[in-house]
């Protein structure tokens, strides 16, 4: 990891000049371009392994989820089969190409087409078609449905809309897989789930989830005291990574945040317990806590880090748990937002009540963000703007726009990824 | 009073609250604070608060996951408070100044139980 220098106010940081990245200004256009977000659709969406969610969401054989892979209009039928294959099928009937499951989760092993009742076993293949002896000799062996590339690493699924993918999940990862090894995923079968439809690119949502420059202006109430101070006014990263196509941020903290006396609600939840909202017990926490990835510079003044996932992707941490925020384009300028927030499930109604105040306070800052993006698009379709001036601390802005770019311009995701 | 009541005995002054404020999952809470006037939500707080301490070690002597019905709502009630607690400490103002309602976040889901 690259660590920041020690001092947080004026010299500039050294990330992005020792990540060896270009230091100039970025382009525009992507967030704007029609023609940008068509090649991004079959150049990133189609080709790229998507996280679409964790094995804890399929806990037993005869599990589904149904994922609706935006921008490329796939709806996704993911199974865990008897032998606990997890398998991605397209959502879409051998017979006439109907969309057979309307449920987004459930647990079954058989799923009926509701048009015309062909049916289908969880490995795909086809088990019953009505009124068969009609049909002309058809091969029931070839009528299976149609499957999606699928793979797991360390309970993320992932999936690859590439008939034959150039590359594995796992040369698709690269570094991030050993950056995140043994990582705990804390909870992870109790997401907290938030979704919200948004009035911006993608990539606008997904840079204003990756840097805490906007921190102190656009949250100054809500979670501001919590990443900035005297000592680190804009929120300057810790440290950063540049890991293959992915990356990493280590962000600042303000350790010396309390309540305010006038927060009574706010100081009665919080009565007996540090301001931490925590997946695990203690001792879990503190194994949690001592991963490599996490805090890596053994900071006092830190408060989360942000592995980006190419394309869509951020899984976060902060001292007591984990979190994902997935951005998936609908139009060039709208998106769907998905965030998870993993917590246990509380052990006792003060613990429920910390968790309630927690998510309300979320709301307040996604509200937050929610505001700004649309801003912030609106800004760039003015055309006014051919560049983005990016600081030292938006290293990971800088880094995933020139990955787009790059996946948009390359003829295969090899030449992408050398 | 006759059949069942809404909160137990000790918090019965509290019931008037409860049809607004003791919604089923977060995103219904979220919803009755977001669709309050500030002085609505700072009547509920102001009742709530001195009660507040008491409410969590009624519920905690019971057990979060075993609440008959009456310490149920009280639970919920509880929380209704968690989220009006953002406009009254956060914003003083019903939601954020400059921001409208419905705003289209929605939680899909909340903490277990009551989310």
């Amino acid at each position: 990891m690259i660590e920041a220098p020690k001092s947080f106010t004026g010299q500039r940081g050294n990330l992005t000049a020792v990540a060896g990245l270009d230091t100039g200004p970025v382009p525009l256009y992507p967030y704007r371009s029609q023609s940008f977000f068509e090649l991004e659709r079959d150049r990133v969406f189609r080709r790229a392994w998507l996280m679409v969610g964790r094995i804890e969401e399929l806990p037993e054989p005869g599990s589904f989820v149904v994922k609706q892979i935006d921008p490329c209009g796939v709806s996704a039928l993911i199974t865990r089969g008897k032998s606990d294959h997890i398998q991605a099928f397209y959502n879409s009937c051998s017979h006439r190409g109907s969309k057979i499951v309307d449920a987004s989760q459930g647990r079954q092993n058989r799923f009926v087409c509701p048009y015309h009742g062909w049916t289908y076993a969880n490995d795909g293949g086809v088990t019953n078609i009505p009124d068969e002896g009609n049909f002309f000799d058809v091969d029931k062996m070839s009528c299976g449905l149609k499957k999606i590339a699928t793979d797991v690493w360390d309970g993320w699924i992932f999936v690859n809309l590439s008939p034959t993918p150039e590359v594995s999940l796992k040369e698709f990862l690269g570094p991030i897989r050993e950056h995140l090894a043994n990582y705990m995923y804390l909870g992870a079968d109790s997401p907290v789930i938030y979704t919200a439809t948004l009035d911006a690119n993608w990539k606008v949502v997904s840079d204003a989830f990756i840097e805490t420059y906007h921190i102190p202006f656009i949250h100054p109430k809500t979670i501001g005291p919590t990443f900035s101070s005297k000592e680190n006014p804009f929120g300057r990263f810790l440290g950063a990574r540049i890991l293959g196509t992915h990356s990493y941020a280590s962000m600042y903290g303000n350790a010396t945040y309390s309540t305010h006396p006038e927060h009574h609600v706010e100081r009665i939840a919080y009565k007996d317990a540090a301001s931490v909202i925590a997946a695990a017990s203690q001792s879990e926490t503190e194994k949690f806590l001592s991963h490599p990835a996490i805090n890596p510079t053994r900071s006092d003044g830190w408060s989360m880090d942000d592995n980006l996932l190419f394309p869509h992707t951020q899984i976060g941490n902060g001292p007591g748990g984990f979190w994902t925020h997935q951005f998936w384009p609908l139009t060039v300028n709208t998106c769907r937002y998905e965030g998870r927030f993993y917590m246990r499930k509380a052990k006792d109604m003060r613990e429920r009540f910390q968790q309630e105040l927690y998510v309300g306070r979320v709301i307040e800052v996604l509200l937050e963000d929610l505001k700004n993006v649309g801003r912030t698009q609106e800004g760039i379709e003015t055309g006014g703007q051919e560049f983005m001036q990016l600081q030292d601390s938006e290293i990971c802005i800088r880094h995933s726009t020139n990955q787009i770019i790059r996946w948009v311009e390359a003829d295969t995701v090899r030449e992408a990824l050398a | 009073m006759t059949g069942r009541q809404l909160l137990p005995a000790a918090f019965a002054e509290l019931e008037c609250f409860v049809a607004h404020w003791a919604g089923k999952t977060t995103d219904d809470r979220v919803h009755a604070r977001s669709s309050s006037s500030l002085a609505e939500i700072r009547t509920f707080y102001d009742a709530m608060v001195p009660r507040l301490e008491e409410a969590i070690e009624h519920i905690d002597a019971i057990g979060l996951n075993a609440l008959p019905p009456d310490s149920a709502n009280l639970a919920r009630l509880v929380l209704g408070l968690g989220q009006a607690s953002i406009s009254v400490e956060i914003h003083d103002a019903a939601i954020k100044p400059g921001t409208t309602f419905p705003h289209g976040i929605k939680v899909s889901r909340g903490p277990v139980p009551f989310g």
